[in-house]
């Protein structure tokens, strides 16, 4: 496990690789865009661009998870709270579209998507903490 | 817990972002330990305590404590 560093300090830590991690993203993403077709791309070159865009996106949420091991205790403790809940939200979501699909009550799902739904909740929760209640 | 951090910063002067920045922890934390919502670790009960030069007693009630006689 990482050691605190402080507030300041990790924050920095965190910054300087966030944003090339997000500038990398939205390169990849936008070359993707134009160097790739689904349609007539190799499927080599399709598989390196979904590489290529997952990769920045998996570096940044170990980003957050240094982050919260390097930062102050009461940041830390309520990013870990968020991180928690948003994971056990988006483990839910999962199984119960899961077993839609299994049961074919639904089509295929974008599993993609529940990247963005785990980010959404983690945003929610972790705000959530500063409308109610104590924290410890 | 119950503190008088709040009552020590005014005394000095400072802003909840100015202790904070001394204490090396976010302003939220200042204003969580401060409203009571979040009781401090004791390494930073400690650096609390030692930054306005008191006791962590000083700075910190259990409100759940005994009254001592000589308080009563």
């Amino acid at each position: 496990m990482a050691q605190q560093v402080g507030f300041n300090a990790a924050k920095k830590r965190y910054q300087r690789l966030y944003w090339p991690a997000v500038a990398a993203y939205v390169a990849i993403c936008l070359g993707g865009a134009v160097i790739v077709d689904k349609d007539t791309s190799p499927i080599w070159l399709t598989g390196t661009f979904s590489v290529l865009t997952a990769a920045p996106l998996v570096f940044m949420m170990w980003l957050m998870l240094r982050h919260s091991e390097e930062t102050d205790e009461y940041t830390r403790l309520r990013q870990l709270k968020a991180f928690a809940r948003s994971a056990c939200i988006t483990l839910s979501a999962i199984w119960i579209v899961g077993s839609f699909q299994l049961w074919e009550v639904i089509p295929g799902v974008n599993v993609f998507w529940f990247g963005p739904f785990f980010l959404l909740a983690y945003g929610l929760n972790y705000c959530a903490d500063n409308l109610f209640g104590k924290t410890v | 817990m119950e503190n008088i951090i709040r009552t020590l910063r005014a005394e000095q002067g400072w802003s909840q972002a100015a202790l904070a920045e001394q204490l090396d922890v976010s302003r939220q934390s200042v204003n969580a330990i401060e409203t009571g919502k979040y009781d401090p670790s004791l390494p930073l009960a400690f650096a609390i305590a030692r930054l306005f030069g008191k006791s962590i007693e000083e700075v910190f009630q259990d409100p759940a404590a005994p009254v001592s006689k000589a308080a009563e």
